[in-house]
């Protein structure tokens, strides 16, 4: 079950998801630990995924059933802090695919506080299923091209 | 890898003491900043693993320190990443005072 609130929605092919800086985030300099937006980012990925299996259930039973207990790990992270987080701060997490393409997915991901960039991370994920690297099934592959990239890569299908 | 920079400043520190004095002079206060990370995760590590976690500073420019970082397992590399690192001083970066950036820079390879 997905809760709007709770798990952001997806707007026009991107994850979109708020996240509160609360005292458990900050670092003894009184800003976000660096480390944190990586959990702030991973929270994107997960919810992102989580409404993508909502939205197409059926293309995800397809890829359970080719490919059972599939996941997705985390393969390599290119991440710029610009600004600095603060306790309260509402951030915006945005989750972009941007390509889907053998047994790998390329997201963009920022955090943003209103117009501020406050971190941007180019994040590459590699589909696992039975402990190894697999080719990402094609139903899940559609599940993620159909709705949710950018124009210019659904132009291709 | 936050605990592997942190310690290897603090031993530097330690090691020169009197060039740490120096550049808590000139700018009171200071710290480094992560700007930037580049990260490989190549293996999994698992529970109960001891890791040796490696750093050494890689480029020592005007107001930041490039550092390389990696994770092993005995023989095996876990995780490796190039990390950015700005000086700053009073809320805002700062050129790197000599005395520090000396010391930085005789580790350099």
């Amino acid at each position: 079950m997905t809760k709007p609130n709770l798990d952001g929605e997806i707007r026009a092919g991107r994850h979109h998801m708020e996240v509160r800086v609360y005292y458990e985030d900050t670092d003894f300099s009184g800003v976000t630990y660096h480390a944190n937006y990586l959990r702030f980012m991973e929270r994107g990925r997960t919810n992102y995924l989580r409404l993508l299996g909502a939205d197409h259930r059926a293309l995800f039973e397809d890829a359970q059933n080719e490919a059972p207990g599939f996941a997705f790990v985390v393969r390599s992270m290119a991440i710029d802090f610009f600004k600095p987080a603060f306790m309260d701060d509402v951030l915006e997490i945005i989750t972009t695919p941007t390509e889907v393409k053998g047994a790998s997915i390329k997201l963009v991901q920022q955090c943003r506080r209103g117009d501020d960039l406050i971190v941007e991370a180019r994040v590459r994920v590699a589909f696992v299923s039975g402990g190894k690297a697999q080719p990402i099934p094609k139903a899940l592959r559609l599940a993620i091209e159909a709705v949710h990239l950018p124009s210019e890569t659904t132009a291709r299908l | 890898m936050e605990r592997g920079r942190t310690n290897h400043l603090r031993l530097m520190g330690a090691e020169q003491h009197t060039l740490f004095a120096e550049a808590e002079l000139e700018t009171p206060g200071f710290s480094f900043v992560v700007r930037s990370m580049q990260i490989d995760y190549l293996k999994p590590a698992r529970m109960d693993d001891v890791l040796d976690v490696v750093t050494w500073p890689v480029a020592v420019k005007g107001a930041s320190i490039t550092l390389g970082q990696e994770v092993w397992r005995g023989e095996v590399l876990l995780v490796k990443a190039e990390v950015r690192v700005a000086f700053i001083s009073e809320g805002r970066a700062q050129p790197i005072p000599k005395a520090l950036r000396t010391l930085l820079k005789a580790d350099l390879d």
